[in-house]
């Protein structure tokens, strides 16, 4: 998904004059290299940072000490516990929308009435609480008659989620959809989907964003995935931060609405540019 | 002149030495190709790793990491036209593994290099190529006939002239070739070359690079020419277009020597769960983990724990691969080994982050089998034990091996210095195999990469503080004897100079003082003649006077006389108070031009010009005296000349015979190392002080006669008759 905000960073930096350092850790969880990032942009005193955290709290010192630096700083996707304000801003998907649209979107499928698991509630990602928490009441306030059988917590380890998929298709024969609330839960109710050979059957809607997934709605064995928009994320912080440079008033908090791709509209141009990862500089 | 004669010619000799640098430098860099390494000795200092698992292993280098965009540089970045090759193998799938061309401005990252990749991914089964500059640039992705397959060995050949950048990767079994090319765009020129993995891991073998000409460019495109025109590959239609092979992220395993994955077993385990299996029967258990090390041993670990696996199929495994065993357990200790396990690999991603522990916490077995990251210091030099080398470290009040096996482990950590504070990733066991029971745990690491200096050995150790010491005590016996030295020559000199003044004292004021006794004598001797006896007071009276005149002199004669004055006037100001109230006509003349002369030989010169003076009013009854300086290009010339009444030099008294005024002249001449001349006759006498140039004005010399302080010439002596009136 980062090729998507790379290339949005891209184009806001091309209006606005400034040049994008652009780099991400080798490994998703690398905490640690991404501290060294960050310390590298204070060192080399850049004229702003984004930063996409891996961890809520590991990145807090870091991002303080960027912004006692005077470098304009914008977090994007998730949050930290750090007030904005003072230089800092979110750029943050709308998890309220996703939840609904989720849901919306389930109840469609469903017909207003069946079974469906909610899988990747990790109790550490406060976007995926709000997301899921947004999902369950607009399921509740719209289809009443569909139940919400299984959302068992687990960590963000797609081998976990493939065995809590199989069990949950195993023991609830009326299943209709999966809800997987990220990338790695989807990866692994799909892949459970596919060797019981139900991808037809239990529909599967994802949140997030990842190639694979849309190879996967192009096939026609996912149904959906509501997209967090990383391309306007990447180009409004960019956008931010000149502003904050020329000091203008800029807002501590933008939530950007999600996006729903399935088969219809997946070769929109706008759909398309949301997932381009075509970040040279035009 | 001749101080700018030699400038230019250090300035030449500089030049000529950069030149030489210079050339040596690219020179050797252009014999660097064409270069090949098959990795036979196991020596990887040539190579530097950014991100990954990087081993030597069976005559390859092997990756052994899904990292995403890990890589390993070597070559020059002056390398502009090139080619590089090797054999390829994947160790997983949904990723790539390839080449890197011109490589600049490396980090650690995803893409975080400018250059150029060609790699082979068995996503797509394509052969993909393009641009990174801290971002990728897909210009192609062409499918490979017979798809891409994770242990599978595949040929690639990347080239580049000029801006023609290609890639070839051919099939080792069937052989069939596939070929992409970048459009002739701005390029990147020069830079070094470099393996890479992303999402994979990987083995090369047998890496070629050499020297490329447009010939060999274009004999590879004519294959890309077979193969289609590029496209930039840089949207979601375009990369998913054709779509991944149907058999996905985990379940299409083909070629894999490991049983694919479909329904995974949802009664696994939690691997701490099996230290409570009884050991009294023997249990079948299935687990799953992510692999966390596969050389010496196999270990998986879940949330819970860790375990050794026992398999056959673990040498096709890579850290980071989910897998799912099954097996039978053997307890052991804290933990427990799942023995002729049948492996499944589930998925594969990247490695599990390591436990941040202490020493303290490893030491309680609760780790056992864990992926940690722990720091301590090396107690000594890393010591090799056939195929393994061992770190012995310290932290705390806990000491711990940590294990890394290679194939040249003699070599694997040349720069580790014992007291250097190291952090360390690997996975902890406990193991009597590793502790000997020696030691509460042990640490396995995965690669040389797995260690990282935190901070070098501090200066303070024993073998510093004992060179400290020597070094001390050199210097303070050097000091001592310098000062010594100094001590000694200090007192040579205050001899020296009591010497002088002991010449000066005998020749004035001895003298005088003896008459002026044997004037007081004859008065005291003839009391009753008031005539007799008053005439020798009054002579007495005199010659107290004329002492009283010497010794203003001599008092004179011991202060620095030396001025920023010219020479002619310091001889003015000193020579005149000498014949104060005599009738003695004195003239100083100069021809030539003046020039300044050191402060000693200055000093030396006017005390020879005062002793001449006063030996022509003493003893010669003078009525005029003429000095002249004289300056000319080989000497300095310094002339005392008299109208007395002269005497013999040859029947000068000598120091033997108790007299110091022309020896103590000819010694002062000796000290400037110019030549003394005394000529005599009736008519007068001349004192001559020949100054050789060389002498006149020494560097060292000049340098002191600038730091010599202005120092006010002596007054005019006051009389007792003045004194009295």
């Amino acid at each position: 998904m980062w090729e998507a905000a790379h290339a949005g960073a891209e184009a806001a930096a091309g209006e606005t004059g400034l040049r994008v350092y652009w780099n991400a850790p080798t490994r998703e969880d690398d905490v640690e290299r991404q501290i060294t990032l960050v310390e590298k942009v204070i060192e080399d005193k850049d004229a702003g940072l984004v930063l996409a955290p891996t961890q809520y709290l590991a990145l807090v010192g870091p991002v303080r000490e960027a912004l006692s630096a005077h470098i304009p700083t914008v977090v994007i996707r998730s949050s930290l516990p750090i007030p904005s304000g003072q230089g800092l801003s979110y750029i943050l998907n709308n998890e309220n929308d996703m939840g609904r649209m989720a849901a919306m979107r389930i109840g469609g499928i469903l017909h207003g009435r069946g079974e469906v698991a909610i899988l990747g509630l990790d109790p550490d990602i406060s976007g995926v609480i709000i997301r899921s928490r947004a999902f369950e009441s607009a399921l509740a306030a719209n289809f009443p008659r569909i139940a919400i059988v299984e959302r068992p917590i687990s960590s963000s380890n797609a081998a976990e989620f493939q065995q809590v998929a199989q069990e949950t298709i195993s023991s609830h024969p009326g299943l209709g959809a999966i809800l997987a609330l990220n990338v790695a839960a989807a990866e692994g109710s799909w892949a459970a989907l596919s060797a019981s050979g139900k991808t037809s059957a239990i529909r599967l809607v994802a949140c997030g964003q990842e190639m694979d997934l849309m190879a996967r709605i192009r096939s026609g064995r996912l149904d959906s995935v509501i997209v967090e928009n990383t391309y306007e994320m990447g180009s409004r912080a960019v956008r931010l931060i000149a502003a904050r440079r020329r000091g203008e008033a800029v807002p501590d908090r933008i939530e950007l609405p999600p996006v729903l791709v399935d088969q219809t509209n997946i070769d929109r141009p706008e759909i398309q540019q949301m997932l381009s990862m075509d970040w040279r500089p035009h | 002149m001749i101080a700018p004669r030699y400038f230019w010619t250090s300035v030449a000799c500089g030049l000529l030495a950069v030149a030489g640098c210079g050339l040596g430098y690219f020179h050797g860099k252009k014999q660097g190709l064409p270069y090949h390494d098959s990795f036979s000795s196991g020596v990887t200092a040539e190579w530097h790793a950014l991100g990954g698992g990087w081993d030597v292993y069976e005559g390859g280098i092997r990756n052994n990491s899904d990292e995403r965009g890990a890589k390993f540089l070597t070559g020059s970045s002056t390398w502009t036209n090139y080619s590089a090759e090797a054999d390829i193998l994947l160790l997983g799938n949904s990723g790539d593994a390839g080449l890197i061309v011109r490589s600049n401005d490396e980090e650690e990252g995803v893409d975080a290099y400018s250059g150029y990749y060609a790699g082979l991914r068995d996503r797509d089964d394509t052969l993909t190529i393009g641009r990174a500059d801290h971002g990728w640039i897909e210009y192609g992705a062409v499918p490979i006939s017979g798809g891409v397959h994770p242990f599978h060995w595949y040929h690639l050949k990347i080239i580049a002239v000029g801006c023609g950048i290609a890639a070839l990767a051919s099939d080792s079994e069937t052989h069939s070739i596939t070929a992409a090319a970048i459009p002739k765009t701005d390029c990147v020129k020069t830079g070094r070359m470099g393996l890479r993995s992303y999402s994979s891991g990987g083995i090369w073998k047998n890496v070629r690079v050499s020297a490329a000409t447009p010939t060999d460019l274009a004999a590879m495109m004519r294959s890309v020419a077979a193969s289609g025109p590029p496209e930039i590959r840089q949207s979601e239609a375009g990369f998913n277009s054709p779509p991944p092979n149907a058999s996905g992220t985990a379940l299409g395993l083909a070629g894999l020597p490991l049983e694919g994955a479909g329904n995974v077993n949802v009664h696994t385990l939690p691997l701490n769960s099996l230290r409570l299996v009884s050991s009294l029967h023997p249990v079948q258990a299935t687990v799953r983990g992510s692999v966390v090390l596969t050389s010496p041993s196999l270990y998986i670990q879940d949330s819970t724990a860790g375990i050794e696996i026992d398999s056959p199929q673990s040498s096709f495994l890579k850290i980071g691969d989910e897998i799912e065993a099954t097996g039978t357990v053997a307890p052991r200790g804290f933990g427990g080994m799942l023995q002729n396990a049948k492996v499944r690999l589930l998925w594969s991603r990247g490695p599990a982050p390591p436990l941040s522990v202490t020493a303290s916490q490893a030491a309680t077995g609760r780790f056992d089998g864990m992926f940690m990251e722990i720091q301590g210091r090396l107690e000594e030099r890393p010591r090799v034990a056939g195929r393994s080398v061992i770190l012995n470290l310290r932290s705390g009040h806990q000491s711990y091996p940590a294990v890394f096996q290679g194939a040249r482990p003699d070599l694997a950590f040349p720069k580790l210095q014992p007291n250097s504070l190291l952090r360390l990733r690997g996975v902890c066991v406990v193991d009597p195999t590793y502790t000997k029971n020696l030691t509460a745990f042990a640490l396995l690491l995965r690669s040389s990469q797995d260690v990282a200096l935190v901070a070098g050995p501090p200066w303070w150790d024993k073998r510093h503080l004992v060179e400290i010491i020597l070094a001390v005590m050199i210097l303070s016996f050097i000091g001592v004897f310098i000062y010594a030295r100094v001590e000694r020559w200090r007192l040579q000199a205050v001899l020296e100079e009591r010497s002088r003044m002991a010449r000066e004292i005998h020749d004035t004021l001895a003298q005088s003082f003896a008459g002026i006794a044997l004037q007081l004598a004859s008065a005291l001797r003839e009391p009753q003649s008031g005539t007799a006896g008053s005439d020798a007071v009054e002579m007495a009276f005199h010659m107290a006077e004329q002492s009283r005149r010497e010794a203003h002199r001599s008092i004179a004669a011991l202060r620095t006389l030396h001025t920023d004055e010219p020479l002619e006037a310091m001889l003015q100001k000193v020579l005149r108070p000498q014949l104060a109230g005599s009738h003695v006509e004195l003239s100083v003349s100069r021809t030539g031009t003046a020039q300044r002369l050191s402060a000693a030989c200055e000093s030396q010169l006017i005390r020879l010009a005062q002793e001449a003076v006063a030996n022509a009013v003493q003893h010669a009854c003078s009525s005029k005296i003429e000095v002249n300086l004289s300056f000319e290009p080989e000497e300095l010339r310094l002339d005392i000349i008299d109208n007395g009444q002269g005497f013999d030099p040859s029947q000068v008294p000598t120091i033997e015979d108790g007299h110091f005024g022309i020896a103590g002249m000819k010694e002062r001449a000796v000290s400037i190392r110019a030549e003394f001349k005394i000529e005599s006759g009736p008519a007068g006498t001349r004192v001559s002080i020949l100054v050789p140039a060389a002498r006149r004005h020494p560097r060292f010399w000049k340098f002191a006669r600038l730091r010599t302080r202005h120092v006010k010439p002596p007054a005019e002596p006051h009389s007792y008759a003045e004194a009295g009136k």
